[in-house]
């Protein structure tokens, strides 16, 4: 186990099936030392599967699995001192108080600072005194949040942290991640909230049917996507529809049209529309939703992109065991 | 009103699908004990009747001086009404005992489907949609009515079958029936004071055992204290002799009263909360929590402080009459008579009585180092074990910590067991006879536990999903226990039963191979187990 590796998760082709349903399809995952990496895809695409894999809860099929330079199934007990997690569903001990079960997983964790314990409680305005059962699910969630944030973890693992927090909480969860960030922790995030990945996320990684499927920094995202351009010309602007990179054409007049174009035909589409002569320009950069949308939203043939419930494949299945 | 109970009919066809596997082997299982005693009693009477050229009824009456005047079988089964009459007979053999597990069905059906389901949040589902806030005990409660309805329509039809009088049969059913919706409806009122549904059950399943102990002492000491159980009531109504009719309405009267009690306490608690109030608690963690086997403790000890004042309660309960069983045989003259013939003192009478009761509380024992043994199968479907073992706690310590809490736990009971029958003997006799040999007659019980809660280990190691399969398992012994003898299983049937090797008399010394045995298997179980789950996925 080498700590000043600068690969902190290593993942490459990871398979992993339950029964006869396969949650992870060749998976892959690079997270460096120091940045925070957005894990997104939608409902019962893995994401929590890939993660629990990660903390050694499940046995992954076939693949390369490596954390902080170790194996995540074999060395569990010795990775998950330097390693803090916060699971998609948080499942609280109904007898026990929110403090003592701060404590108790802050202990049982990555250790606990008491200053850093006091400091989380108010900034995340916990009643540490109530007992498990009496939380609300944004409480639950708060309780996680402070034993995993107060302690003295170098690798963060966070699965929908946010999912039920209130917009002010969530703006507290942002200011201490980035705390973090500056002491040169990483992250690896799991969020459906796109405002979050946008203003957390160096990189992100998206996944569909237990398969990468893009990964990069938001900017090279954004370049493999279609800008939208509403333009009136001097001359008839018919002909642009025909140009390469063009689609969704819609003429509203024999001057005026908006169509999106791909990304990396913007500049000779702009050249085109500047021979038509310019008269009014309007462009839109494609926004994060129109991103994942197009990722999540594709014809998906085993309608793996349905309602799904947050906490993944592996504790549906818990659940129908019952 | 009428909204007040609004689409019962659908939740109790959901209960019905959810419980389809589990109130189904229920069934089966008290069923099986009903049908098995009239066609085992009838072999064992005709074999008999052959041997000795007379007729089965002549066998019956013999029988039935040998077991009315046995303290022992009384304290079992109840009072030894109507022996010499086959109804009679078999209605005793069927026994308190049963009608204990059928109110165990019925609690445990409760639990299920009220507590449980609200602690999960899927009741909030259910409320959530247009539903009458009595609806759902409403549906659970007729689910319990029918369960209890089936077992008595089986009786009446098994005992018409045999020959015997259809409205007598239909009356003993009707016993076993109404006595199961009586702790059916008293379940409904506990899980309205509780809040959690273990603590809920823990209660019904403590009206039982009291119902239970006060006839066993009601019926020994003839003192009238079974009239104050609903066993007793049922156990009263002697069908098979002079029949009394009263007791059917009490048990009526009983139940009806129990359900309104409970329609009552519904209006009066939110969905979740209990009648009893959860304080705050502690800001921060006492350092004695802070480890897997803190954690465990905590989880653990409340139930497990409860078992063991269930099993001192019912080892006092049988201790107390022990110096009755002795004088029991000592008053009549014929039984000393027959007895010595056959090389039996008084001495030996206790000790069978004792080897008798120290086996079954092992048995109910059993069943609470079983409970203990699945705590951690609960901890990981309730989502709870991914966070300790996302800490730097290993599997093995995860489990080990719980697993070390159900080893201790069984020579804990044990221990309690026998100094509570020798204390509550010694408090009515004043002297306190044979300790040592009555606490080391309990704990040589201790390794049958070990290896029946080795087999769920065993099998949550497979997997979580297999680890009930423990209760076949308890199930299977308990079996062999009360019914073994009687429906004659081959010996190598009746060998399955790890209790059966362990039945040490107090102060004897046999059968050290078998306490060897059976340790070495408890402990093969509990590692095996153990090794196959840091194998398999969690969660």
């Amino acid at each position: 186990m080498n700590s000043n590796n600068q690969s902190v998760i290593h993942i490459e082709n990871l398979h992993k099936a339950f029964g006869a349903t396969r949650a992870l399809d060749g998976l892959n995952l690079h997270v460096e030392r120091g940045e925070v990496m957005g894990f997104l895809g939608p409902n019962g695409s893995g994401k929590s599967t890939t993660i629990r894999v990660l903390m050694g809860l499940l046995r992954q099929d076939a693949g390369h699995v490596e954390l902080l330079g170790g194996d995540p199934w074999a060395d569990a007990v010795e990775l998950h001192r330097r390693i803090a997690y916060v699971p998609g569903d948080v499942n609280l001990w109904p007898g026990l108080s929110g403090g003592e079960t701060i404590d108790l997983l802050g202990r049982l964790g990555s250790g606990l600072d008491q200053k850093r314990r006091t400091e989380m409680i108010e900034r995340f305005d916990l009643d540490p005194t109530k007992k498990g059962r009496t939380y609300s699910k944004g409480n639950r969630q708060k309780v996680a949040l402070v034993a995993a944030l107060a302690g003295n973890a170098e690798l963060f693992v966070l699965d929908e942290p946010t999912a039920g927090l209130d917009p002010l909480m969530e703006s507290v969860f942002q200011d201490v991640v980035r705390e973090q960030l500056d002491d040169g922790k990483t992250v690896l995030l799991s969020s459906h909230i796109l405002a979050e990945v946008e203003s957390l996320c160096d990189r992100v990684t998206i996944i569909r049917d237990g398969r990468t499927v893009e990964t990069g920094t938001l900017t090279e995202l954004r370049h493999l996507t279609r800008t939208s351009i509403r333009a009136t010309t001097a001359t008839p602007i018919a002909t642009i529809a025909d140009h390469e990179g063009v689609t969704d054409f819609l003429g509203h007049n024999h001057h005026r049209a908006s169509f999106s174009v791909a990304n990396d035909s913007l500049g000779p589409v702009l050249s085109a529309l500047s021979e038509l002569g310019i008269e009014a320009l309007e462009s839109q950069p494609p926004t994060l939703e129109e991103l994942f949308m197009r990722h999540y939203a594709i014809d998906s043939p085993s309608g793996s992109s349905e309602i799904d419930l947050p906490s993944g494949g592996a504790s549906n299945e818990a659940a129908a065991g019952l | 009103m009428k909204s007040g109970f609004a689409r019962t009919g659908e939740l109790i066809r959901l209960i019905l699908r959810l419980d389809r596997i589990k109130l189904s082997l229920w069934l089966i299982g008290v069923c099986f004990l009903i049908v098995i005693t009239p066609i085992s009693l009838r072999a064992v009477t005709s074999t008999e009747a052959e041997t000795q050229g007379v007729t089965p009824e002549v066998v019956l009456a013999q029988q039935a001086v040998l077991v009315g005047n046995s303290g022992a079988s009384v304290a079992l089964q109840g009072p030894p009404d109507a022996l010499d009459t086959f109804g009679g007979r078999y209605a005793f053999e069927i026994g308190a005992f049963t009608f204990a597990i059928i109110g165990l069905m019925n609690v445990l059906l409760i639990g299920r489907h009220t507590r449980a389901e609200e602690e999960s949040g899927r009741a909030e589902l259910v409320r959530a949609a247009s539903v009458g806030p009595w609806s759902s005990i409403a549906a659970v409660g007729i689910v319990a009515v029918a369960a209890n309805l089936l077992i008595a329509l089986v009786t009446t039809v098994v005992f018409s079958a045999d020959g015997l009088d259809p409205g007598r049969s239909f009356l003993f059913g009707a016993a076993l029936g109404l006595c199961g919706m009586v702790f059916a409806a008293v379940a409904l009122i506990w899980v309205q004071v509780f809040e959690y549904g273990r603590a809920a059950t823990g209660a019904s399943l403590a009206v039982i055992a009291v119902a239970f102990a006060l006839r066993a002492v009601g019926d020994v000491q003839e003192n009238g204290l079974s009239y104050f159980s609903p066993i007793g009531w049922s156990q009263a109504i002697n069908p098979f002799g002079d029949t009394v009719f009263w007791p059917l309405a009490v048990l009526l009267a009983a139940i009806a009263a129990a359900f309104g009690v409970a329609i009552m306490l519904v209006l009066r608690r939110d969905v979740g909360a209990g009648l009893i109030d959860q304080r705050p608690g502690p800001a921060a963690a006492a350092p004695s929590l802070l480890s897997a086997f803190g954690l465990a403790w905590r989880l653990q000890r409340t139930t497990l402080a409860w078992w063991c004042i269930g099993i001192a309660f019912m080892s006092a309960t049988y201790g107390s009459v022990l110096s009755e069983i002795e004088s029991f045989v000592e008053e009549m003259e014929s039984m000393r008579d027959v007895l010595e013939q056959m090389g039996m003192s008084g001495d030996a009478i206790r000790d069978g009585f004792l080897t008798l009761i120290l086996s079954m509380i092992a048995l109910i024992a059993g069943a609470g180092v079983i409970q203990s043994m699945l705590r951690p199968r609960g901890e990981e479907l309730a989502g709870r074990a991914e966070p300790v073992l996302a800490g730097h706690v290993s599997r093995t310590r995860w489990l080990g910590a719980h697993l070390l809490l159900s080893i201790v736990a069984a020579p804990v009971f044990m221990v309690i067991a026998g100094l509570s029958v020798v204390a509550a003997d010694g408090a009515i006799t004043g002297r306190m006879t044979d300790v040592g040999g009555v606490l080391g007659a309990a704990l040589a019980r201790t390794p049958a536990l070990w290896a029946v809660a080795g087999v769920g280990v065993l099998l949550y190691g497979l997997a979580k999903e297999y680890t009930l399969g423990v209760w076949l398992a308890f199930a299977v012994t308990t079996f062999v226990f009360l019914f073994g003898e009687l429906v004659r299983l081959p010996d190598m049937a009746l060998n399955v039963s790890p209790l059966r090797h362990v039945t040490h008399l107090p102060g004897g010394d046999q059968g050290a191979t078998a306490i060897v045995v059976l340790t070495a298997i408890g402990l093969a179980t509990f590692a095996g187990g153990m090794v196959m789950f840091t194998r398999r996925d969690v969660g």
